[in-house]
């Protein structure tokens, strides 16, 4: 009878303690939720439901183009329609109507940057955002392989609490072949001097520094430029002469609570000195918040800068260049610049209070034609400009965010399209669910051609879709467009796609386990085959089979890579945030 | 008799040791960064160990500003509570450099003992980069908005009388300085003083800490700081604090140091100048132990009187005032002085003494719930009317006694809330002069003197035979 109730003691002392345990990892599960949503029970529901993931293409009836290569508004894109309002700045003036006394016009082999330094000098390599890498024909690309590492740092952000660390999103590096004549007017150290074959890195990150690094070695070719202020996006380096435009994508604090505005500033890379800042604190903007992520465009037969900011101004600036070739200075006068500014009634409606009016701004890269500028702003207006009149041509409303750089690209008839994505912002649901997309959009008229949506999240001001620029391809995959895309189908996980850029359609699509905010670059090998280098948001760098999305091969890093990597030959080089560059080799 | 005797020549022995040995070691000092004239660069940084006043930032988080600033990864970075102690930090060796706004700077080089130097570049460099100006609570906008009109000339309409309590905190100097003794001076305070006649109010200054002097502004204990950091360049979208137009303009940080290097010093005599003697410090300790005395005889009166009221409580019939009493002990008991006292300071009280009394009030009532715990744990009771006697008689017991020495000794920590009591201030004075040890043993002699006569006080009642 006592060895039965024992029993019963000691079965329901068993029950007990694993009941606790139960309990106890429940609530240690519950816990670990918490932390995921930051304490906001709202995004719960995102940690355990999948969304649709992909949906269905959407393709829509284009007007036939009345010519070919001039952008004309038809009546779906008139401007009108989109803009409640523009302006214009020259010379400290508002004008109403404008013409460049020294008009832009970039050719074909402007856009390309077929320059005199040869290398990967803006995001994407090129204006047209195409050019995803630089004389990479390998021969043969099956196995990744990690190689050098430089420490980098971090940097107090404005709240005075948390840090800017490594490098951010969009955050490509520039790769820079010198020649022999530039080499030797250089502040360069002897040893990087004296190498023949010496591939520059060019690398502003957020630790507010400008790092110089040779890509074989990962050795510094100069003293690091310490400009105080962080850049998240890529900076651009004129087509001929050696300087540096990069723009801090938040501003800096104080020790005394004051405020420091973000800017765009200019150097010689000659000596590393500071020649030009401008765009802080601009009262011509239609935002308080200035932040300067887009890589910027030089014009360089009009000598002329082009920049659109955060701010929600386009800058202009006709920089005035000359080099004394005798004592080695480089030197420009810039003019005041000439500013354009919008607003939106789409981005009126969109925008909270707390965004100062209905002002948005641009954190993607432009895309350019002639004279034509391609930008979209993060309101989801996307517009070409007349660059020498100043004025919009056509404007398209794409409902979303768009943190995604344009790709403009012309088909084989001739035809100019534009590719571009967007990042769920404001059309979500109850439970932060919505659609982001891929579109492609007709660059002479502005309408869209096709449209591939994600069911996306977008939790703890982290939005979901699109913010990689496409990768696109050619030769054997001329026809595939690749993207990656964020947050879908879970909120822990993301999308690489290979879609159709004739119909929109998916080839193939392969699940990350993380966000991918890194655009995807493209190799070749001499077979004539192709490889997809993809950075992920877990520290996951993956060398795919651009025809079926299989991984040939993987290194990890297990930090968050946000930056889109610089390809130059068989070397990839990229930032990670926590607080390393890293090169890897692909063999 | 005898007893007492023993414990004065154990604490007296005690004592002695830790004098010879606090005079003898001192905090082990960095390597110093040698100034071979002006040309030495903020590069040479790297490594080194950078001071400067409190900020409202995190020591992490300035020591990321400075490497982000300077461009270099120092090695750490201490804050000191009054700019003139990171000053004197540095001409001791403790620190390789200190931080400074400009105009700091301009003041420390004019004597020729320091170099300033600038960082390589800054954003927006020669140019003004933030402005010093006042600082208001959002909810004082139309003071705000008064300062603006005072700092543009515009007359004012009507003088509205009254007082304008204004903060300072000496982080700046020659803007606003504070010296050892709580003085304030300079050009931000002068300005203050101005708008406050301006306004046809009566100035009250109020010396604050830096690191949180915008808490204090917030909670309302001043109308406004004389001198914060205002930028045109302000990006933030929520405001936090309201900002005037800005009265001096700053273009950079810049990093200070010795030309000559470091001051050395040692040895037990140097240790009593320095740290009792020089600059008159003997008058600022003998001022904080008696706010130490001051906070510690209040504190046991409150906690005499409530522990009688909660002990009559707990005698009476009527269970729930019982049980009402029994709670309350219990929280007064079980609830740490610190937390306590952080409670009172920054919930309940806000005007200009509210450290002090917080102080007062959460040591007083600790020691009223230990005391009453104590008393019903021995079963001492009560009479139900009131007797002096039979009150002084507990009040005298040696139970009361052990209360009343814990609560003494609980008096440490109000320098958490800013009170210049005897351990603030020699832990203070021990940064500066660099002999911490030294310092902190003269206030563990405090206590010990202070408990020695508390112990030497007649008792009510015999001690227990058993122990």
């Amino acid at each position: 009878m006592s060895t039965g109730v024992s029993r019963r003691k000691l079965s329901l002392r068993i029950g007990a303690g694993i009941a606790a345990l139960v309990l106890f990892a429940a609530l240690f599960f519950f816990f670990i939720l918490l932390i995921k949503v930051k304490g906001q029970f709202g995004y719960l529901y995102n940690f355990f439901v999948k969304t649709d993931g992909s949906l269905p293409v959407s393709t829509y009836e284009t007007m036939e183009p009345v010519s070919h290569n001039v952008p004309y508004a038809v009546p779906s894109t008139k401007p009108e329609r989109f803009l409640a309002s523009t302006k214009l700045e020259v010379e400290g003036l508002i004008v109403t109507d404008y013409q460049r006394p020294a008009p832009i016009r970039l050719d074909e082999s402007s856009v390309n940057l077929l320059s005199a330094h040869m290398g990967l000098l803006t995001f994407r390599g090129n204006y047209a955002r195409t050019a995803s890498s630089y004389q990479s024909v390998l021969d043969s690309a099956t196995r990744l392989k990690k190689s050098w590492s430089f420490r980098t740092g971090r940097f107090l952000k404005d709240d005075g609490v948390n840090y800017w660390s490594g490098n951010g999103w969009t955050g490509q590096p520039i790769a820079v072949h010198w020649s022999n004549e530039w080499k030797a007017v250089m502040n360069l150290y002897p040893t990087a001097c004296q190498k023949s074959d010496l591939t520059e890195i060019i690398y502003p990150g957020m630790d507010g520094k400008i790092h110089f690094l040779d890509i074989e070695t990962g050795a510094e070719t100069r003293p690091a430029i310490n400009v105080g202020m962080i850049f998240k996006g890529t900076c651009s380096v004129h087509p001929t002469y050696p300087l540096l435009i990069c723009g801090s994508g938040d501003s800096a604090t104080g020790l005394f609570g004051e405020q420091i505005c973000a800017r765009i500033f200019i150097y010689s890379l000659i000596d590393g000195r500071k020649l030009y800042e401008f765009a802080a604190n601009d009262p011509f903007s239609t935002r308080s918040w200035h932040g300067f992520d887009s890589s910027p465009i030089f014009a360089e037969e009009a000598d002329t800068v082009i920049y659109p900011g955060e701010n929600g101004v386009l800058y202009t600036l006709r920089l005035n260049t000359s080099f004394d070739k005798e004592h080695a200075i480089l030197s420009i006068a810039p003019e005041q610049p000439v500013k354009y500014a919008y607003t939106s009634y789409a981005a009126g409606e969109r925008f909270e209070a707390s965004e100062n009016g209905n002002g948005s701004g641009s954190e993607s890269s432009p895309v350019v034609y002639d004279h034509y500028l391609f930008f979209g702003d993060n309101g989801g207006i996307f517009q070409c400009l007349d660059l020498n009149t100043m004025k919009p041509v056509w404007v398209q409303d794409l409902l979303e965010d768009i943190n995604s750089s344009p790709v403009l690209e012309q088909d084989a008839d001739g035809k100019w399209y534009i590719y571009v994505g967007t990042t769920l912002k404001f059309h979500y649901d109850t439970h932060h669910i919505g659609e982001a997309g891929i579109y492609k959009l007709n660059a002479q008229t502005g309408e869209i051609v096709w449209k591939k949506p994600y069911a996306v999240h977008t939790v703890l001001g982290l939005a979901g879709g699109v913010l990689a620029s496409g990768a696109s391809g050619c030769g054997e995959i001329a026809d595939y467009l690749f993207y990656a895309i964020s947050k879908v189908p879970s909120v822990e996980s993301g999308y690489v796609v290979a879609i159709s850029k004739t119909t929109g359609e998916e080839y193939w699509r392969y699940e990350l386990p993380c966000d991918a905010w890194s655009s995807g670059c493209l190799v070749y090998t001499e077979d004539g085959h192709s490889r997809l280098v993809q950075c992920c948001g877990n520290g996951d760098v993956l060398l795919m089979d651009t025809l079926t999305g299989k991984v040939l091969s993987k290194v990890s890093y297990n930090s968050n890579i946000e930056s889109t990597p610089a390809i130059v030959g068989n070397r990839i080089v990229v930032g990670l945030r926590s607080e390393y560059i890293v090169s890897m080799e692909i063999h | 008799m005898m007893k007492t005797r023993i414990k004065l020549i154990a604490s007296l022995i005690f004592v002695s040791i830790l004098f010879v040995l606090s005079a003898v070691i001192v905090p082990k000092r960095p390597a110093h960064l040698s100034v071979a004239g002006e040309t030495v660069t903020v590069r040479e940084f790297d490594g080194c160990t950078i001071g400067g006043v409190s900020t409202n930032l995190s020591d992490e988080s300035v020591r990321m500003f400075l490497d982000g600033y300077f461009g270099i990864h120092l090695g750490s970075y201490i804050s000191y509570e009054r700019f003139e102690d990171a000053k004197k930090a540095l001409d001791n060796g403790l620190v390789s450099g200190i931080w400074a706004v400009d105009i700091t700077a301009a003041k420390l080089t004019q004597s020729g003992e320091y170099v300033a130097l600038s960082p390589a570049e800054t954003p927006g460099q020669g140019q003004t980069n933030f402005s010093f100006g006042f600082a208001f609570a959002p909810s004082n906008r139309e003071l705000r908005d008064q300062a603006n009109a005072f700092l543009a000339g515009v007359p004012l309409a009507h003088q509205p009388g009254g007082t304008l309590t204004i903060g300072v905190t000496g982080a700046v100097p020659p803007l606003e300085e504070v010296d050892a003794f709580g003085n304030a001076n300079g050009s931000s305070l002068t300005l203050a003083k101005e708008f406050a006649s301006y306004l046809g109010r009566k100035s009250i200054i109020v010396v604050l800490q830096n690191d949180s002097a915008l808490v204090d502004l917030m909670a309302g204990r001043v109308d406004m700081l004389a001198t914060y950091g205002t930028s045109e360049n302000h990006s933030l979208t929520e405001t936090k604090y309201l900002m005037s137009d800005g009265y001096q303009e700053i273009s950079e940080y810049q990093l200070i140091v010795r030309k000559e290097g470091a001051e050395k010093m040692q040895g037990l005599l140097n240790a009593i100048k320095e740290n009792l003697i020089s600059g008159g410090a003997y008058r600022l300790i003998f001022k904080a132990a008696f706010v130490s005395l001051a906070i510690f005889l209040l504190s046991a009166l409150i906690a005499g009187i409530l522990s009688y009221v909660l002990l009559l409580l707990s005698g009476i019939r009527h269970k729930a005032l019982r049980n009402l009493a029994g709670g309350i002990i219990f929280l007064l008991k079980s609830t740490p002085v610190l937390l306590l006292m952080l409670v009172l300071f920054y919930g309940f009280f806000s005007s200009r003494h509210s450290s002090f009394i917080s102080a007062i009030v959460a040591i007083g009532f600790y020691g009223a719930g230990m005391l009453t715990g104590e008393f019903l744990d021995k079963h001492i009771e009560v009479p139900h009317s009131f007797n002096g006697k039979a009150v002084l008689s507990l009040l005298t017991s040696r139970s009361a006694r052990k209360i009343f020495i814990l609560q003494l000794q609980w008096t440490t920590i109000v320098g958490y809330l800013g009170v210049n009591d005897i351990t603030q201030v020699l832990k203070t004075i021990g940064n500066r002069t660099l002999y911490p040890l030294f310092s902190i043993t003269c206030s563990i002699l405090f206590y010990l003197i202070v408990v020695l006569l508390l112990e030497w006080l007649p008792c009510s009642d015999k001690a227990d035979p058993k122990h």
